[in-house]
């Protein structure tokens, strides 16, 4: 797992309460309790303001995954996953 | 400390049966992380004030013509970190007008106070001509008509601010001549909005376009104006919201009172006792300057009506003859309220001067170029706010003002002079020693108590002695202005002020009284009275009068509200003190017989003309 991961996993865990583990490559944000544009909008300054990174907001809104997140962070980054 | 340790707190702190963290709203703001900030205050609704150290409450409604989901969170923190837990509810979008303009919107919240939100795209239309800038100024001045017609019908109190023009509005005329005309037409609009303030009693403004220039961030994220109508960046909510919790504070009476200085390297360069009073470096050019502008600074707050202190580790005769003799200073021994120059730990210090001041520690700041002072100070006296005025003493002024420890709504007579009646009383207190008894001293004080109902001038000072009056007032919940003035207007209330003089001075209006009329029952709703006047019988004198008001219309019990704050321990013992016995919720006494309160030792005035504001 790469820095990206686990600083990206710990945000959204930051953003929704829930824990790490519960947080797979393959979970939809769509199915996290209470996911609402606000959420996605608080985890988007976090993500930006840790990773030093601008996202593209078209991009940003089209990702449905937490492993899609990853690398679209890690595209923003310049990390190669 | 670490982001996710901090919101490991925040959370523990939601669970039921926590322990209380009284220090997590100081580390978090400490901590300053924005992202986190927003998570801490989200989670923060759900913890009960008390576990996080707040003492008080504060309803806040925030509407506004733009999304600003950031401001509750960060302002639950920041009114957290001043002892106040803040129920808030935040309007749906572009809700502002039509929430002052109809009653029934924010009664059922029934808010302490209402934060309005105002951005420029709601102020500039879409599209508008740059050839043509009387048509905009017609546009922005209707919107400002406007906004002031819905705050005129909304009673309540209320904080509007000044808007930052985006930098596209600007750049997007290409005219010099043009953009300086936009510039003066936009400047307009702002000078209107804080007309508002001198206009409506209710409404209070914010300078947020002023407070900008020394914070340079970016106003609008354009991504989120265009995708959420989001109109500021999280550092401007932040911005705001601090400045609201000091608004919030403001209206609670809870703002600061005391600025306590150190002296060496604080409020002058050196140290005294090493390098003499020649030696000091205070006025003329670098450094000393510096020191003389923080010296100026603290005076200036003097004349507003904080109470400035020295705790000093000092030879007490060395100090009082530098004070008396040096010809540098801008801040003299009859600027000060109270020293405390010695060679003890300044934690004890600090609780000295708060029982010389009578006043509580947490309304006291502490500046010192030490850390090792601050630290002592932060670690054992955690409701006193500190300031580390360490690195370039040009800076010193910057960090004692930067966090608004002292804002305050309204600045009254009583606050020009409110050091001189500090001082009078400490005289006061030297010559009771020389009386065999209290009572001889008291009898010798010669002791005058005017009371008269409050008018248009003492109004302010009686809703402000009703807000910061934390230890003799019956209720945590003080009257409004609006209240006040009503009751103050209507046949069936009272609304009294009270001022007292001795043979050391004059006390100005030290308290007041709001009294319901009832055919057999008159109610006194809250009695509230500066601790700068404990132990004279003067409340005593007040009561008296109130009781036989009351008696000569024919009523035959005097009622009194009282309720519990946890700060007014002197008040609850009052009533039972002088005859009242408790009926249910409120303390009754029977006005036949016409009890006897009031002491021999006073002199009562009714209805004269003013002395003092």
């Amino acid at each position: 797992m790469s820095d990206v991961h686990d600083g990206v996993v710990e945000l959204i865990g930051r953003v929704t309460d829930l824990p790490a583990d519960r947080l797979g490559a393959d979970v939809r944000f769509a199915d996290l309790g209470d996911w609402t544009s606000y959420t996605a909008l608080r985890l988007l300054t976090a993500l930006e303001d840790r990773f030093g990174v601008r996202l593209d907001l078209e991009r940003y809104f089209a990702v449905h995954d937490v492993g899609g997140l990853v690398a679209e962070v890690s595209r923003a980054a310049g990390v190669t996953t | 400390m670490q982001a996710h340790e901090l919101l490991a707190r925040v959370r523990a702190a939601a669970l039921p049966d926590a322990e209380p963290d009284l220090a997590l709203p100081g580390d978090l703001v400490a901590a300053g992380e924005i992202p986190v900030l927003l998570e801490a205050g989200r989670l923060l609704e759900r913890v009960p004030g008390p576990a996080v150290g707040a003492t008080r409450a504060l309803k806040v409604a925030i509407t506004g013509t733009f999304t600003a989901a950031g401001v509750a969170p960060l302002l639950r923190i920041a009114l957290l970190r001043h002892g106040i837990a803040a129920e808030i509810r935040v309007s749906g979008f572009d809700r502002l007008v039509a929430d002052l303009a109809d009653p029934d919107a924010l009664a059922a919240f029934a808010p302490d106070v209402v934060l309005c939100l105002l951005h420029d795209g709601w102020l500039v239309p879409e599209g508008w001509d740059p050839t043509d800038l009387d048509a905009l100024g017609g546009h922005l001045h209707a919107r400002v008509a406007l906004l002031e017609g819905a705050l005129a019908g909304y009673g309540g109190t209320v904080l509007v601010h000044t808007v930052p023009l985006s930098p596209a509005e600007h750049r997007g005329v290409v005219a010099f001549d043009a953009r300086a005309a936009l510039g003066r037409l936009w400047r307009e609009v702002n000078s209107e909005l804080l007309a508002l303030a001198e206009r409506y009693p209710h409404v209070h403004a914010l300078d947020l376009e002023a407070l900008l220039v020394g914070e340079p961030v970016p106003v609008r994220d354009e991504r989120l104006y265009r995708f959420a109508t989001s109109a500021w960046t999280p550092a401007v909510e932040l911005l705001y919201a601090r400045q609201a919790a000091n608004f919030g504070r403001a209206v609670l009476g809870k703002a600061k009172k005391v600025l306590v200085l150190d002296l060496d390297n604080t409020l002058w360069g050196g140290v005294v006792g090493d390098d003499g009073p020649e030696g000091v470096k205070v006025g003329g050019g670098y450094p000393g300057n510096c020191f003389s502008e923080l010296q100026r600074r603290a005076v200036a707050l003097r004349r507003q009506g904080v109470l400035l202190a020295l705790c000093s580790k000092n030879d007490p005769d060395l100090v009082d003859r530098v004070l008396a003799t040096h010809p540098d200073l801008d801040l003299r021994d009859e600027d000060l309220a109270a020293k405390a120059v010695n060679w003890e730990p300044k934690d004890l210090n600090l609780r000295r001067l708060a029982e010389q001041l009578n006043l509580g520690l947490d309304a006291f700041v502490f500046a010192d170029d030490s850390a090792f002072e601050v630290g002592l100070v932060r670690g054992s006296l955690p409701g006193v706010s500190t300031v580390h005025l360490d690195g370039d003493p040009a800076e010193h002024v910057r960090k004692v003002l930067a966090d608004g420890h002292f804002d305050v709504l309204t600045t009254t007579a009583t606050d020009r002079e409110r050091t001189a009646l500090y001082r009078a009383r400490a005289q006061r207190e030297r010559a009771v020693s020389a009386f065999a008894t209290p009572e001889e001293y008291l009898r010798s004080l010669d002791i005058r108590v005017a009371v008269r109902e409050v008018d248009e001038f003492a109004l302010p000072r009686l809703v402000q002695l009703g807000g910061r009056t934390n230890q003799f007032t019956m209720t945590g919940t003080p009257h409004t202005e609006a209240r006040t003035r009503a009751m103050a207007d209507s046949p069936d209330h009272l609304a009294l002020v009270f001022e007292v003089s001795d043979r050391f001075g004059r006390e100005g209006i030290v308290g007041g009284v709001w009294v319901a009329k009832g055919d057999r029952a008159w109610v006194v709703e809250n009695f509230v009275m500066s601790c700068r006047v404990f132990s004279r019988g003067v409340e005593h004198t007040v009561l008296q009068h109130v009781a036989d008001l009351a008696a000569d219309a024919g009523a035959v019990v005097l009622a009194a509200d009282f309720r519990a704050t946890g700060r007014n321990g002197p008040a609850a013992a009052f009533y039972p003190a002088v005859g009242f016995t408790a009926v249910g919720d409120r303390h009754e006494l029977p006005l036949v017989p016409r009890p006897r309160i009031s002491p021999q030792w006073t002199v009562l005035d009714v209805g004269g003309a003013p002395v003092d504001v």
